[in-house]
């Protein structure tokens, strides 16, 4: 655009005060677009942006050099799987003419538009892209604070405490008690407490068939809970118990110096414990207030912009998107969508509703795998399933699709990080 | 005198303001058609690209098919009662007006 058509529409905006003018002035120069969070949501929502609108300044905060995948690390702590394979790098998103900005967001000023990084730099933002992911609310359980995590991984942020709990298994001896600690839903991947139940005693009847694994769990029921219970009986017959909300199982307490964890009734000694903290919002939603009390995001279900402060989008498990799932998938789904309403709005056009769909794999051994999908329409700015649609693998599988389905995970892992990462 | 011009200047204004945002709109590939990247068909298919990718490992490949084959099969998928696949739990939540225009986003073009 040439400087004379500028002043032209400076000018304009001082004659046409009221009139939409400004919003179409604004859209007319390069849009600066940050985006919090190099994960399955924040690196997709980034390429996107960048994809829709190339004379945008695209931002990615991300304080870490590398991203490791939770999805498949359940595969890792097993022994099934080596962490390097769930290891990416934003190399390509920089290539894309992303600026991978490798900082932590400490603030965002929604009035002013701009996020404070830990460097002290300030970075402005047109509009912002929140995938802060989950942060764990150490205050929420007796005994459980952040020295807690090395005598009991958490391994819910995959990385080195992926790789404590797998050398945690290995170290121990054959007879040992394995204990899962699960919190109050919503939580980070509903499945993935139970993938985790079924793979380590997977990896433990081979290695240490003696051993016994215990979930305590503080919900009622849980996700593809037939599924699970079916394949814990046909392939672990008595290793694994579940015990859960109504038979006191959910822990309120946890001793690491005792190594054991408390329920209203019981006391459990754990040789290895794996304590999946209360979760709730990434920090920096709770600081940039698009956290409500619950600790998570309202969203408007169409644009994915906060319900508490406008200007500023969220994606991926920090939301309540419910019934859409806290998964990779959701996020990276969400992400995409987010982005092509955020162009629309640079673009002064309306966000539009539409359909959305999720499918989360679970793996019951090394070679099967259950699946539970949905479908989601987001009209009335609220997340509601599509009637008719979505369910989990069929209970009775004689056409041998949990065979299959541990295939098409593999498959699916790939494209979705090379689709999120390049 | 004074008020005509400033009332021509704005009207100038008003008009720069909209061919330059058509404009950027255009550069952009903005517009309200099905198969613009901002478009209603653009946002219903980033559903696909989570399993179906972009070229490289899939599950199943959308490459090189037409967008007949793609309605086809996924009208398959949908029909199905026998099928327990997430792409037949998935495909029951979609019209067959989506499925059209979802495969028409994606074919081979000719």
């Amino acid at each position: 655009m040439s400087v004379s058509r500028r002043q032209l529409l400076a000018s304009g905006l001082a004659l046409s005060a009221g009139l939409s003018l400004p919003r179409l002035a604004r859209a007319t120069r390069s849009a600066k677009l940050v985006v919090l969070g190099g994960g399955f949501g924040g690196a997709t929502a980034a390429r996107y942006l960048k994809r829709l609108l190339p004379s945008a300044e695209v931002s990615l905060v991300e304080p870490n050099e590398e991203y490791v995948s939770c999805p498949f690390s359940n595969l890792v702590i097993s022994g099934l799987r080596d962490l390097s394979a769930q290891t990416f790098r934003y190399d390509a998103l920089s290539r894309e003419g992303i600026r991978v900005v490798r900082a932590m967001a400490t603030d965002v000023a929604a009035a002013s538009r701009t996020v404070t990084l830990s460097t002290g730099d300030k970075l402005p933002f047109d509009r912002l892209v929140m995938s802060p992911g989950i942060s764990f609310r150490w205050d929420a359980l007796e005994g459980y604070e952040e020295s807690v995590v090395q005598a009991m991984p958490h391994a819910w942020k995959a990385g080195s405490q992926t790789v404590l709990l797998q050398q945690q298994l290995k170290a121990m001896p054959d007879g040992g008690v394995v204990l899962i600690s699960v919190p109050p839903a919503p939580f980070r991947c509903p499945p993935g407490p139970y993938e985790r139940a079924s793979l380590i005693a997977h990896y433990l009847k081979r290695e240490k068939p003696r051993s016994k694994l215990i979930l305590l769990d503080s919900n009622a029921r849980f996700s593809k809970q037939p599924l699970f219970t079916a394949a814990w009986q046909t392939h672990y017959s008595s290793m694994v118990e579940w015990r859960g909300a109504s038979d006191f199982g959910g822990v309120t307490r946890v001793d690491a110096g005792t190594m054991q964890l408390h329920t209203d009734f019981d006391v459990e000694r754990g040789d290895v414990i794996n304590v999946i903290p209360p979760q709730q919002a990434g920090e920096i939603a709770q600081r940039a207030g698009v956290a409500d009390a619950t600790g998570w995001c309202p969203v408007n279900a169409i644009s994915f912009e906060s319900r508490l402060v406008p200007g500023i989008h969220v994606v991926g498990d920090a939301t309540i998107a419910a019934p859409m799932p806290k998964s990779a998938f959701a996020a990276n789904q969400q992400a995409k969508v987010c982005a092509i309403q955020v162009a629309r709005l640079l673009s002064d056009l309306a966000p539009q509703a539409t359909t959305l769909a999720n499918t989360c794999y679970s793996y019951t051994t090394a070679e099967t795998a259950i699946s539970v999908s949905g479908v989601y329409r987001s009209d009335d700015g609220n997340f509601q399933n599509v009637s008719g649609a979505g369910g989990m693998s069929p209970a009775d599988d004689q056409s041998g699709l949990a065979a299959r389905e541990a295939i098409q995970a593999v498959d699916w892992f790939s494209a979705i990080t090379r689709e999120t990462f390049g | 005198m004074k008020f005509r011009s400033a009332l021509a200047t704005l009207s100038a204004v008003l008009l720069v303001a909209y061919s330059a945002s058509s404009t950027l709109a255009e550069e952009q590939g903005v517009s309200e058609a099905g198969h613009a990247p901002l478009g209603s068909t653009a946002a219903l298919v980033v559903s696909c690209s989570g399993c179906h990718g972009e070229g490289g490992r899939a599950i199943v490949s959308l490459e090189g098919l037409s967008a007949d084959d793609i309605e086809a099969r996924f009208l398959m998928y949908r029909r199905t009662t026998a099928g327990g696949s997430s792409m037949h739990r998935m495909a029951r939540g979609y019209t067959e007006e989506q499925i059209r225009l979802i495969a028409d986003y994606l074919g081979r073009k000719p």
